[in-house]
């Protein structure tokens, strides 16, 4: 499950891990494929084997395999 | 770097620098062997910050060998380390223990006794009786037994219709409410008509009736009257006599009025204050008839009051008779509403006017209404 609280936090539950963590951009792992969250000043608030938060201002986010240019 | 929560710093934590060239493996590493990180924060694509608390610390080891990262701690946190290194300091603990087992000791006694809802005369009485029976500031907790307490205060004062003891921390909290004792007159007591009226309901409850329902009587008769007692001082006759009263409310308005209108002419005197203390600037001009408004502005010390005078004319109007039964008949009205909504039970009410041999008009508003008409009088005294 993934919530998004305004474009400053987004919880999500359930994930298989995080494969890419920069300040402007996070993937994160899940059943149905990778999350994908771009912004600025990205933070992970919080790491757990249930759930992990992201803070900071998110301008996009995008499901599923990333299309190749 | 956030600041941890406050079940982290209980717990204890450390802050940890990660260096690789997969961090995102190792914090996919902590995840899966259920190691919680916090405030994971990003240095360079090959380090990163984070807190984790201490139980997960020594597990980190795994994760660092599973990802082929460093895993360094950069700072320690939280109660646990606070208690470690007070401990080392042998003074500052002995210190914090003492200043512990002084506010424990401490609490253990009563240091304010407070009293609400008495005057200051019962609050003293109230605090007379505590004192006599131990309950001083700097009494230990456990000797204080609000029931007690409450029950001795019931027993040694008169005049209380409510107390409660409550003791809240190092307060004891006495909340009283007194009892309204009305002022009886001394005995032999009767009961005496306060009005002139009829008698329509009689219930005698102590002493001789001696009038009966249907009855009329004057004010100041007597109604039934104390019973013959051993000591005639606490003697007192106890009826509930309820009588239909009529009551007059009149307003008189003469034909030829006598108004005064303002002319318009106005003058005005400054009064500049400062501190209290005025100068006064003359009247520009004096009228025979005036009326008068003031007014103030300003701040501080300084004031300006200002006065004006109005002058006034004299006129004699003439009312018709109509104008002046309605105007007189108003008045009378005025006052037997105001009679009425004091709670009266009204049965009747007669209007009518007449003209009185001075050329005016009177208004007559009579009020008939069922009032409780006892009123307890000092056979002794006459003190009602």
């Amino acid at each position: 499950m993934i919530t998004l609280e305004g474009a400053e936090r987004l919880a999500l539950e359930n994930h298989q891990g995080v494969s890419e963590y920069t300040p402007s951009r996070l993937v994160v792992l899940t059943e149905s494929g990778p999350v994908r969250v771009c912004g600025h000043g990205l933070r992970l608030v919080s790491l757990s084997r249930q759930s992990l938060v992201i803070q900071g201002t998110l301008t996009s986010l995008s499901l599923g395999a990333e299309e190749a240019d | 770097m956030g600041r941890p929560s406050v079940w982290e710093w209980i717990r204890g934590y450390v802050i940890i620098v990660v260096t690789g060239s997969s961090v995102s493996a190792f914090l996919s590493t902590c995840m899966g062997r259920g190691i919680e990180l916090s405030d994971v924060g990003f240095i360079s694509p090959s380090s990163i910050t984070a807190r984790v608390g201490i139980a997960d610390y020594h597990s980190l080891v795994e994760a660092q060998r599973a990802s082929g990262c460093s895993v360094r701690a950069f700072r320690r946190g939280g109660a646990p380390f606070l208690l470690e290194s007070v401990s080392r300091r042998k003074t500052a603990l002995v210190g914090i223990m003492a200043f512990f087992a002084v506010v424990f000791f401490l609490a253990l006694f009563v240091w304010r006794i407070d009293v609400t809802g008495a005057s200051e005369e019962r609050t003293l009485e109230i605090m007379k009786v505590l004192k006599a029976t131990g309950i001083v500031p700097r009494v230990a907790r456990r000797a204080v037994d609000c029931d007690t307490v409450r029950n001795t205060l019931w027993a040694e004062i008169d005049g209380l219709a409510f107390v409660s003891v409550e003791l809240r921390g190092v307060v004891l909290s006495v909340n009283v409410a007194e009892k309204d004792i009305p002022q009886l007159p001394d005995g032999p007591v009767d009961l005496v008509a306060a009005d002139d009226a009829v008698i329509t309901d009689m219930i005698v409850l102590e002493g001789t009736a001696h009038v009966a329902v249907g009855d009329s009587v004057a004010r100041g008769d007597v109604l039934v009257s104390a019973p013959a007692a051993p000591d005639p001082s606490t003697s007192r006759a106890r009826a509930i006599v309820r009588g239909r009263v009529w009551r007059e409310f009149s307003a008189r308005t003469p034909l030829l009025v006598e108004t005064r209108l303002r002319t318009g002419r106005r003058a005005r005197r400054l009064v500049l204050m400062v501190d209290g203390r005025g100068t006064v600037l003359p009247w520009p001009a004096k009228f025979e008839q005036y009326d008068m408004e003031e007014a103030a502005v300003g701040a501080g010390r300084f004031q300006i009051r200002w006065r004006i005078m109005y002058e006034l004319v004299t006129q004699l109007v003439e009312m018709t008779r109509d104008e002046a039964a309605a105007m007189a008949m108003a008045q009378a009205r005025a006052e037997a509403m105001r009679y009425v909504e004091g709670g009266v039970e009204a049965t009747s009410v007669v209007e009518r006017t007449v003209d009185t041999e001075d050329g005016a008009i009177k208004a007559v508003v009579t009020v008939e209404s069922i009032e409780d008409m006892s009123v307890a009088r000092s056979r002794r005294t006459g003190a009602e």
